[in-house]
């Protein structure tokens, strides 16, 4: 008992660290979304360095700058005849933490003309490393909200069946068995293909958050129905009716504060999945768009065959997918068992 | 029988339902499709009049469904604008792509992760069991889409792989064999790119299942009987196992066609999901609602595969 | 032992003829099923004085208490409840009527929300049906703890921290939260141990000497129905079969189906107090 919840503990904490970097993506991240360096197209990742060309150790990492090798196009190499070092709790470009704090700080960063490019950079040059972080704040959120949708949805549309049964429940629940057979991504397909193509980001980002939450409305909704079900039929619900409680007053005290622990379970596994969604829409060009980053269209370039050809580090951004999920898959185990072991 | 009937009721159900899931996405999508055809100028009016006139638009909106499923009913699934036929050619050629590429996948993984289950329940709470664990639960947080990248990403890398596509541009000239061999080069990295997305979850249940056998009385009683351990996994507790696994295989059918777009797009597999991306990104109406309706058909098919295979193994559903 | 002789004026309770039967339907089914659960059942229950209501289970008991409280609709009859027919109210009426008819139930842990606070438990009633004060509500939620011998400090702990006893004390002091004039004992002891049966009894009487009350006692075995009721009325598939005095009926049971509860009771009894304490 005492370790299931130390676990917890854990999870949640290491979830909220991860969270914490992507939300102050300014402070970790040394460049701006948008800061180009048309000169310096997909340069590799900078190499960080402890040992000079005289073999002499430096606490401090420096780095090298890339320049273009003499003779080629796009191909670099490191210049070695200055050292640049990584300063560290840089006071620099202003920036903004969940929109309305300005922070100047930054981790780290190197002096111009160096440029640090931890995991490399794409066509116009832009820092890859910062556009992960960046564009972060995009899928995370598209896939918080948008479980968070699916789940009022659930919420609303599964009391509504199980407190009242009746034909409404019948429906409901022959819709949800249809929408939870159907091949999910397909579904997300269509639904998106009879909305707008060409809009504005922002307007892009809500509907990509309203389309995934929509097509995930029916599983939350039919756990909700099974603890409602249950619910209602307790001694101490028909005690209250028997003392003249409305039904509002039932749902609010009685039943559906029992459906929490289903939908913070329902939480964990959903919204690594929805944030797979908006990667998955954004890679395949139906969700957020250039120039705002996204975990999905950062790596819709490796569709080009050249750039997964050539520009292997064009992937490393995917890569950082696999904490958040591995984290996320955790909580969703451990938020299983208490259930479980609370149901017992 | 009675078994049989009910399931494929359910699936006629579950076609219907699809059918107007898709016929209400239809007519809730903001402006006439028509319309935005007529400022096509690779359309011509009349056509635009004909296929006003072919789907009755001016009727009420039953009566639209009811016409469009008859023109369904008769094999017609509507007409393409981007490739200017009709849409049901293009679609089976797609699904029966797909088709090869899920089949092939869901033998595979079957195959893979039976063995790999029962070798990790025969060997529960043992290194064996937790490594399965551990590497199940690695792969899992790793999502088709960054699988398939890698994938890619090595092939071309390598060279191992050809990429993109079903056959190499020199197909005909090929000999039978050296057809057979090229079919399958450009069948692997897909497959495996599948099978690597599928297998840990299906490992993951094949314990289980087996884990559940392995306790019980009756496997504990042959145990006890003197019977081979090998004959007492694979022959006594796969099959008293069965029944969930094959459950499970009816209800994988969907997630396998969800991550089969997905592959099919990443490394351009001519299959419903480059069919589908097109079509959304033109518009091409006729073509996004058959291929959902179309991959409904796929879902369906397994679906009642596996029941027909509950039905042949499980003698309790028989007699009911 | 009886406290009070059943007076000769008008009862508390009337139930005429009363009917229920459930209608099943199987999907895609026209065949209807008809299950009858009360066929035609007649009870009066007088002010201040205890019916026991006896039978095995489906003999549908439950379903009559069910049915007077309004948690299930009759099919038809009648239920008069002082001078008024609890089946042709309006809504508001009804309401209420309602709050004067409490049942305590069989499982004392499932009567309470285990999320709930002893106090917040007993002022339930008052925060539904009153427009007190949250203070006021609790100064009387803890007064009515005192009345059914629960310490004050007890009352911001969790449902789930209390015996089995004690949590049908609170169900008792939250039943009476309203003042109601008829308690429905479903089962209420059958969940609870020999001794805290006895003590609950006790309490139970101690209470409808104090204000009068009327109970309902609807149970499965004889054990407790000398000690608390006046009446007795047997049920059996749905009807009242017998009604007498608890010491008449004990010694001379006249339908067959009394004879068979008489002589399981007795048989329990010469077994002694064995382990007859189901989960609670």
């Amino acid at each position: 008992m005492m370790r299931a919840r130390t676990k917890l503990v854990l999870l949640v904490g290491l979830l909220a660290a991860l969270h914490a970097v992507v939300l102050l993506a300014g402070f970790f991240a040394p460049y701006d979304v948008e800061a180009q360096n048309r000169e310096l197209a997909f340069a590799p990742p900078t190499r960080v360095r402890f040992v000079d060309q005289q073999g002499h150790f430096h606490l401090r990492p420096f780095l090298y700058p890339w320049v273009e090798r003499p003779g080629t196009i796009g191909e670099f190499q490191e210049d070695r005849s200055r050292r640049y070092p990584v300063r560290f709790f840089v006071t620099g470009q202003p920036y903004k933490v969940g929109g309305f704090l300005t922070g100047r700080v930054h981790l780290f960063v190197v002096d111009a003309p160096a440029r640090i490019f931890l995991l490399g950079s794409d066509a116009f040059g832009r820092d890859l490393y910062s556009r992960m972080l960046y564009g972060g704040q995009i899928s995370l959120l598209a896939g918080l909200l948008a479980t968070a949708l699916s789940l009022g949805c659930g919420l609303i549309l599964g009391s509504v069946a199980g407190f009242y049964g009746g034909w409404a429940d019948d429906l409901l629940m022959r819709v949800a068995e249809l929408f939870l057979a159907l091949p999910w991504l397909y579904l997300l397909f269509a639904l998106r293909a009879f909305l707008p193509l060409h809009i504005s980001p922002t307007r892009a980002f809500l509907l990509v958050v309203v389309v995934i939450g929509t097509v995930g409305w029916a599983r939350p909704a039919r756990l909700v129905r099974g603890v409602v079900l249950t619910a209602k039929e307790r001694d101490y619900v028909r005690a209250a009716i028997g003392f003249g409680a409305s039904d509002a007053y039932l749902l609010r005290r009685h039943v559906l504060p029992q459906t929490f622990g289903v939908l913070l379970t329902q939480a964990a596994l959903l919204v690594p999945q929805y944030i797979l969604a908006e990667v998955t829409l954004s890679f395949l060009g139906l969700g957020v768009s250039e120039p705002v980053p996204s975990w999905g269209n950062m790596l819709s370039t490796l569709q080009q065959y050249h750039v997964l050809a050539s520009y292997w580090w064009m992937f490393l951004p995917g890569l950082v997918l696999v904490p958040f999920f591995l984290g996320y898959a955790a909580l969703a185990t451990v938020l299983h068992e208490r259930l479980k072991a609370a149901y017992l | 029988m009675r078994y049989l009937a009910r399931r494929f009721l359910h699936s006629i159900f579950l076609l219907f339902g699809v059918s107007v899931l898709t016929f209400l996405f239809l007519e809730l999508a903001p402006g006439n499709f028509l319309d935005e055809m007529r400022l096509n100028p690779q359309i011509s009016p009349e056509t635009v009049a004909a296929l006003r006139a072919q789907y009755g638009l001016e009727r009420p909106l039953l009566a639209r469904y009811a016409f469009w499923l008859k023109a369904v009913a008769h094999g017609e699934l509507g007409f393409s604008f981007a490739y200017n036929s009709p849409a049901a050619p293009l679609l089976w050629l797609r699904a029966r792509n797909t088709l090869l590429l899920t089949a092939s996948t869901s033998l595979l993984s079957w195959l893979a992760a039976i063995p790999l289950g029962v070798w990790a329940a025969a060997r529960k709470g043992r290194a064996a069991d937790h490594l399965t664990s551990v590497w199940t639960a690695g792969l899992l947080a790793v999502p088709d889409l960054l699988l398939a990248l890698a994938l890619l990403l090595l092939a071309v890398r390598t060279g191992w792989f050809p990429t993109g596509g079903m056959v190499s541009v020199n197909f005909d000239s090929l000999p039978f064999w050296g057809q057979v061999r090229d079919a399958a080069a450009h069948l692997a990295l897909p497959v495996l790119a599948l099978v690597l997305g599928t297998l840990p979850l299906l490992v993951r249940h094949v314990r289980a299942a087996m884990v559940e056998v392995l306790d019980s009385a009756f496997l504990r009683a042959a145990r006890g009987h003197g019977i081979p351990r090998r004959r007492l996994l694979f022959s006594y507790a796969l099959r008293a196992a069965a029944n969930p696994l094959i459950s499970l295989f009816g209800l994988s059918v969907a997630t396998l066609l969800s991550a089969s777009l997905l592959v099919e797009v990443v490394m351009s597999w001519p299959g419903l999901g480059p069919l589908l991306l097109e079509a959304i990104l033109a518009r091409d109406l006729y073509l996004v609602i058959g291929a959902v309706v179309l991959s409904t058909l796929l879902l369906v098919v397994g679906n009642l595969l596996a029941d027909a295979l509950l039905y042949w193994t499980d003698p309790r559903i028989r007699a009911r | 032992m009886p406290t009070s002789s059943s007076g000769g004026s008008a009862p508390l309770l009337q139930v005429n003829s009363l009917r229920k039967s459930y209608q099943q339907r199987r999907w895609l089914s026209r065949k209807k099923y008809e299950v009858a659960a009360l066929e035609g059942v007649d009870l009066a229950i007088a002010r201040g004085t205890t019916l026991a209501l006896v039978g095995e289970s489906g003999s549908g008991k439950s379903t009559l208490a069910r049915c007077l409280v309004r948690l299930e609709e009759p099919t038809s009859g009648e239920i008069w409840y002082e001078g008024r027919n609890l089946l042709c109210v309006s809504r508001a009426e009804l309401r209420d009527l309602r709050r004067q008819i409490q049942v305590i139930f069989q499982d004392p842990a499932a009567a309470l929300n285990p999320r709930f606070t002893a106090a917040e438990i007993v002022a339930e009633p008052l925060a539904i049906a009153t427009h007190r004060s949250k203070k006021e509500q609790r100064e009387r939620a803890l007064d009515l703890m005192e009345q059914v011998e629960l310490p004050r400090q007890a009352a911001d702990r969790r449902a789930g921290e209390f015996s089995g006893g004690q949590r049908q004390r609170l169900a008792i002091a939250r039943a009476l939260a309203l003042e109601p004039k008829l308690l429905i004992l479903d089962e209420a002891f059958s969940a609870l141990d020999l001794s805290i049966q006895a003590q609950i009894v006790n309490l139970l009487l101690d209470l409808q000497a104090a204000r009068g009350l009327t109970y309902l006692y609807i149970t499965h075995d004889l054990s407790l129905v000398g000690h608390l009721a006046d009446e007795v009325a047997v049920m059996f598939r749905g009807q009242i079969v017998e009604r007498a005095a608890p010491a008449a009926l004990l010694r001379h049971p006249q339908h067959p189906h009394t004879r068979a509860l008489v002589a399981a009771c007795a048989a329990m009894d010469a077994e002694g107090p064995g382990p007859r304490q189901e989960t609670g």
